[in-house]
């Protein structure tokens, strides 16, 4: 087990490496950038001509100068050291650099921190929620196969799998928002993770903005939008683990025993049939971080998401690189550890 | 001192009140007469006005919210040019000549008297006679840049500009705003590392790029400041140039530190607890990068003291959650440039028919969209070669001709916007009213296109000429429904003259960048111009000066996309940018060129035929608040927040 | 004698064909659901295909109608934003989903399968490497990738060149002209790229399992080479849950797709997609909420049908199940 652990994260990291370098690529080649600006101020009043020594410049600034493979090892290790321009540590050692654009000259680490609690508050409720109701959903309707219930619980969350998001969250927002407020009903805030100011609701009452009734309230909408889409897909996934164990020997020999069909789905059944589940939640976890864009986008939560749709349309490369970074160890770190569960949870496998 | 605004405000807030409501019925306009005093030229005046009273008020809200989807990165004057740092800039930092209304005005809170003018000859503005020694910068009027003189000249006109602060102005930290602080500013945005996006007004040698139109800004004492113009040059806009040419940032908090360390200082890109200092109404008191900017009364403003006591910029995803957060009453406020787009109009106009918000539209908004059309085959890297299809000017007027712009207006603004006749806004001096406009002929387009040898010759509906199909492309913006419909229209009206369009929508930060635009490769491409200062100089010079055309040799420096080149023509824009402010004469070489836009070539000079660019029309503005607030209006040129300090909210009841 | 003979033929030869498909068909069948979602899927490919043949529109001819115009017997589903008629529009828009998420999930599945299989049995070096990919393609973004593509479509530089022939038949079936279609198969390609590896680790499990079963083992020892224990052991075994993860993957596509209209990356007009369309009436939905219903009913109804498809799949191909 040690061994193979080693050799996997040894792997894993070549893998980091790997794609830090390609995703770094990505953004070096892709338009815009840090000379946006200017040229597009150059656009607005022709009497001013850039200057061939501003572009060199500012390019030197961001290491936009130099060849790709150098301008990667110096964000990457910090590595070679130019005398001409600023100078960094190298993410490696644990420095991400300075935001270009989102927070100018903000670094970078600091950036990704501040949204950070929204999307983890925000992704938590949503996953827990999901679970709460996907697992006994699931389990029901494949005890239950073919039933009334099993149907509609199929229908149900078909439906959910197949609902676009921002059409999903842009009709709660009809629903919730507008008609529950010309209902006169207390109505849910269309968006925002936190008030700027207090604000009156209908039976409700004053809401003090920023205390917890006001980040509650707010955050309804995305996480009944998020956990349907989880529900719909756990829920399926749990139904057609558990019918696959309800088919295997060992249930029949406990129902032939003459146990409690309860006891056997809970005790035989049910374990066994979570084993998978606890790895597809395990692969779940780095969105925790990630955060999820199109629903940060439609109810305005100020997520990582967000942050990082930001970061790439004003080109803020350094922000969505940290975050892609980040993102990718959490997504490397959550398959070993879904691997290693694995292996933990069910005695029938052995890792070599 | 004359007032401008007619003073009848406080009557009217206090008869509001008197108004009873109707509750839990919708708030329908009740419309009453009222008599005002109002103050003309000092003498008051009774007159009977209509007034529209909002719902009735229970209280006075202290707060205002202002939604934007725009996030303001820094606030140094010089070094950014968002419309969203301009719009916060308004409450913290006021112009000091004011843009309403397609006019400008002094400040009366920040200037001293009027605006310096040539005409009035009371020294404010002159021309002085000066002789040039050699090595001695002067402006060059057949290279129009400021050069060194060669040799001694004599006699040159120089102009020079006298502008007066407003006694006792101060920062919100109490330290006092005088002129040298105008004058530090100038000397930082003109040194090298400052990150300046303009260099016109700095003098040669003062930094990499500078255009050097200024020899020397100075403060003459606390409350004047005077620009002298290099010999030689006029600009025609002195009397903004003069009063703080790039903003004014505190010298008594930044003196000492390098340009880079003020670029990137805290107190303009907003740290944990800095803020961006500032002169206004309002002073900034909290900017939470992502969330929120609020700014509070300053103490020390020394004019009409604000309404409201707080007012918070809110940041959101898009224009979609904007116009949503207006509707749930979440914000009061959000306007056309930095919030609502023009896809959330239908539904934000039947909200408003419910009395749920109040929405005005502006259609006369100083900007307006245009297609510019490649008279170079952007695959000839050195753009030599005429393009294949738009080199040639039957095809460029037959597609002008073929666009129905009033069905685009119609279809893209539901009405609510203009078809613009010249490559220029009406407003502008330069607007030549005897010109001809644009007419819609599809069937003009198709004799013009038969005539100069463009005939579908292989039925496939696409016409060719010597084995050249006419097939272009179009590449615009994408994610913006406005430019999405107008582009799916160009292509059907093009596509009924026998033009193939090839549509391409790329990502903002594609189509602005060395990729298409600024390396010109595309055939047509659509994009907007917004006009912050409404003067035709730099616009046409742009657009119609040989020099100005994007090369290689130049850095692909210039605005002249299309790469019209008509040398009378092109002196003649030149001339009127910045040989003369003699408005007959500007506006008789302003004729020149508008007749020129619409003409063929001269000879066998392709480039020098009309058409470069296509007008489409204008951009309308928005503004959506709830209907307790008072005092917030449109204005074409200038952004919404203007007049910010006389805006009240009041709670509305349901 | 001649009966013994017959009865053997008989055990051996009929019951093996007609039960297994019976057998399968049977259970399908019991998956009432399933069953309508076959009529239905079939019914919007029906449309989608042979629909626009009895549509008096063109699909991008504008103005037929006013723009945005309500529901009338000319306009079944109303006119959009510059007046097409969206009946038309959406069945031509059909062409593009069905036709893509088709594409899509049959190629990252056979991608997922081979990937799989392959690493499963041979399990070492092949499988640490094959795993390693799955691991970095799961930590690309796909947004900056077809930023970049965008730019490069621009600069005349794809990496990806179709021959002729594909872009004009994908040209032809979704009438439009082959370089239109060529950016359409671009995306599907990205999206293929980023679709297999759920299957992959899926199917490398399954195939985990299988080898360590005594007929794997058996037929190793019978001297059956690697590839035939693969194809004709091993996927046949893990058709199943293949199946099921490939219907699920089917509606996942034209989400996806959905979701990059949403981000300004899907199919580009005047051309159109399912969730291109539903993308266009966002800002409309808070209006006329029905707008939304249009694209999102043939979205839902493709992506349910699929789905209930693979359910029933599932249960019918289960070996363990007899029923």
């Amino acid at each position: 087990m040690t061994n193979y652990l080693i050799r996997r994260l040894g792997e894993s990291f070549l893998v980091l490496v790997l794609s830090s370098g390609v995703v770094f690529a990505m953004l070096y080649l892709a338009p815009g950038g840090p000379m946006t600006e200017i040229l597009e101020f150059r656009r607005q009043s022709s009497r001013f001509p850039v200057n061939p020594e501003d572009i060199e410049r500012l390019k030197r600034q961001f290491d936009l100068d130099l060849p790709l493979w150098q301008a990667y090892t110096r964000w990457a290790f910090g590595w070679p050291v130019l005398d001409d321009r600023p100078n960094r540590a190298g993410v490696i050692r644990g420095d991400l650099g300075l935001s270009w654009r989102v927070s100018q000259n903000e670094p970078t680490l600091q950036v990704l921190l501040r949204p950070l609690p929204n999307t983890l508050i925000l992704m938590t409720t949503s996953t827990l929620l999901a679970l709460v109701v996907a697992v006994p959903i699931g389990v029901y309707s494949a005890v239950n196969q073919y039933s009334r219930v099993d149907y509609l619980v199929t229908a149900g969350t078909f439906l959910g799998i197949s609902m676009p998001v921002f059409w999903l969250g842009s009709m709660l927002i009809l629903l919730f928002s507008f008609q529950f407020k010309q209902w006169g009903l207390p109505y849910l805030p269309p968006g925002s993770a936190v008030a700027a100011r207090d604000y009156v609701l209908p039976l409700l009452g004053e809401i003090e903005a920023g205390t917890l009734v006001d980040r509650g309230l707010r955050l309804i909408m995305p996480t009944l939008t998020l956990s349907l889409l989880q529900m719909a897909a756990w829920s399926r996934f749990t139904r057609a683990s558990m019918l696959e164990v309800l088919r295997q020997d060992y249930v029949r020999t406990a129902r032939a025993k003459g146990l409690i069909e309860r006891f056997v789905i809970a005790r035989h059944a049910l374990r066994n049939a979570l084993i998978p589940l606890i790895t597809i939640v395990t692969l779940a976890l780095p969105g925790l971080y990630g955060g999820a864009i199109i629903t940060e986008t439609i109810f305005n939560y100020q997520g990582m998401g967000l942050l990082f749709i930001d970061a790439l349309t004003q080109s803020d490369w350094p922000v969505a690189l940290a975050y892609l970074m980040v993102l990718s160890v959490l997504t490397v770190g959550a398959n070993v550890l879904a691997d290693v569960v694995y292996t933990l949870v069910d005695p029938r496998i052995r890792i070599a | 001192m004359p007032s401008r605004i007619a003073r009848y405000s406080l009557g009217l807030a206090a008869t509001i009140g008197l108004v009873a409501s109707a509750c839990g019925t919708p708030p329908q306009p009740i419309i009453q007469t009222q008599v005002v005093t109002q103050m003309v030229e000092g003498t008051p005046v009774e007159r009977v006005i209509e007034v529209t009273p909002t719902p009735v008020p229970a209280e006075q809200r202290d707060t205002v919210i202002i939604g934007t989807w725009q996030q303001p990165r820094s606030f140094s004057p010089y070094a950014n040019n968002q419309s969203i740092t301009a719009e916060i800039d308004l409450l913290i930092r006021p112009r000091f000549v004011m843009r309403n209304d397609f006019g400008f005005a002094a400040n009366p809170d920040l200037v001293d008297g009027d605006l310096p003018s040539l005409e009035r000859n009371d020294g404010s503005a002159v021309f002085n006679t000066v002789d040039v020694k050699a090595g001695e910068p002067i402006f060059d009027p057949e290279r129009l840049i400021v050069v060194p003189a060669e040799a001694d000249v004599a006699g040159v006109q120089q102009l020079v500009v006298t502008g007066k602060l407003k006694p006792g102005l101060k920062w919100s930290d109490g330290e006092p705003l005088t002129a040298s602080d105008l004058v530090f500013t100038w000397k930082t945005n003109c040194t090298d590392g400052s990150g300046a996006l303009d260099l016109t007004n700095c003098p040669l040698d003062s930094a990499v790029g500078a255009v050097g139109q200024l020899v020397n800004y100075e403060a003459l004492d606390d409350t004047t400041v005077r620009a002298i113009y290099v010999p030689g040059a006029v600009d025609p806009v002195y009397f903004i140039t003069v009063f703080a040419p790039y903003g004014v940032i505190p010298a008594h908090q930044l003196e000492g530190l390098t340009p880079e360390e003020i670029l990137n200082d805290e107190r303009h890109l907003g740290g944990e607890n800095v803020q961006p200092l500032g002169y206004g109404p309002y002073m900034m008191t909290e900017w939470l990068k992502g969330d929120r900017l609020t700014v509070e009364p300053n103490p020390h403003w020394g004019g009409a003291a604000p309404v409201t006591q707080k007012v918070i910029y809110k940041f959101f995803a898009d224009a979609t959650a904007v116009s949503a957060a207006v509707i749930a009453g979440e914000i009061d406020s959000s306007s056309g440039i930095t919030g609502i787009n023009v896809d959330q109009v239908p539904f934000m106009e039947s909200t408003a028919k419910q009395g749920v918000i109040n929405f005005e539209t502006d259609p006369n908004a100083a900007s307006f969209e245009m297609l510019y059309l490649n008279y170079y085959d952007p695959q000839d890297p050195t753009f030599q070669t005429p393009h294949p299809v738009l080199g040639d000017y039957a095809v460029r007027k037959a597609i002008a001709l073929a666009l129905d712009r009033q069905q685009m207006v119609d279809t893209i603004f539901f009405g609510g916007s203009t078809v613009v006749e010249q490559p220029q806004l009406p407003q502008m001096m330069s607007y030549d009213q005897t010109a001809g406009a644009l007419a819609f002929d599809p069937d003009a387009a198709t004799t013009l296109l038969e005539e100069a040898g463009w005939v579908d010759s292989d039925g496939d509906g696409i016409r060719e000429r010597d084995g050249v199909k006419a097939s272009v492309n179009y590449i615009t913006t994408s994610g913006s429904a406005p430019r999405q419909r107008a582009a799916q229209i160009i292509q059907a009206s093009l596509g009924a003259i026998g033009i193939e369009v090839t549509l391409n929508f790329q990502p903002s930060s594609v189509v602005f960048s060395t990729d298409v635009l600024y390396n010109r490769n595309f055939d047509m491409i659509q994009f907007a111009n917004t006009f912050t200062v409404v003067d035709p100089g730099t616009w046409w010079f742009g657009i119609a000066n040989c020099d100005q055309i994007p090369l290689p040799d130049n850095n692909f420096s210039g605005a002249n996309y299309a790469g019209w080149c008509e040398p009378a023509t092109s002196d003649a824009v030149a001339r009127a940018a910045f040989l003369t402010l003699d408005t007959q004469e500007r506006q008789d070489l302003y004729r020149q060129a508008v007749q020129q836009y619409f003409a063929a070539p001269t000879g066998d000079a392709f480039e020098s035929g009309g058409f470069p660019l296509i007008p489409l029309h204008l951009r309308p503005n928005y503004l959506g608040t709830v209907p307790g607030l008072a005092g917030a209006t449109l204005d074409s040129t200038e952004l919404f927040t203007w007049n910010s300090q006389v805006w009240s909210l009041r709670a509305t009841v349901d | 004698m001649a009966v013994a003979e017959l009865g053997s033929q008989d055990i051996l030869a009929r019951p093996r064909e007609v039960s297994q498909l019976e057998l399968v068909w049977g259970r399908f069948s019991k998956h009432k659901l399933a069953v309508v979602g076959v009529w239905v899927l079939i019914g919007l490919f029906v449309a989608s295909f042979a629909g626009p043949l009895f549509s008096p529109y063109d699909p991008e001819a504008q103005f037929v109608g006013p723009i945005f115009g309500d529901l009338t017997a000319a306009n079944p589903f109303g006119t959009d934003d510059v007046g097409r008629d969206v009946m038309t529009r959406l069945m031509y828009a059909g062409r593009i989903s069905l036709l893509l998420a088709l594409v899509v999930t049959v190629a990252s599945s056979a991608i997922g399968v081979v990937v799989g299989a392959v690493s499963g049995y041979f399990g070492g070096w092949v499988d640490a490497l094959a795993m390693r990919l799955v691991d970095f393609m799961l930590t690309l973004p796909i947004l900056p990738l077809l930023l970049i593509m965008s730019a490069m479509s621009i600069r005349g530089g794809l990496p990806i060149a179709f021959p002729e022939p594909l872009t004009r038949l994908f040209g032809w079936i979704w009438d439009m002209t082959p370089e239109r279609a060529e950016g359409v198969l671009i995306l599907a390609v990205i999206l293929i790229a980023f679709q297999w590896q759920s299957l992959a680790r899926l199917v490398r499990g399954q195939v985990l399992a299988l080898r360590a079963q005594a007929y794997s083992e058996a037929a190793q020892a019978l001297g059956a080479s690697s590839l035939h224990i693969i194809a004709r052991h091993m996927i046949p075994n893990s058709l199943a849950p293949i199946i099921v993860a490939t219907t699920f993957n089917f509606g996942g596509v034209i989400i996806t797709e959905a979701a990059l209209s949403f981000v300004g990356f899907g199919v580009q007009a005047p051309s159109a997609s399912w969730g291109s369309m539903l993308n266009g009436v966002r800002d409309f939905i808070m209006l006329q909420p029905w707008r939304a219903f249009v694209p999102g009913l043939a979205i839902f109804l493709a992506s349910m049908s699929i789905n209930f498809i693979g359910d029933a799949l599932r249960d019918a191909l289960d070996p363990r199940l007899k029923l």
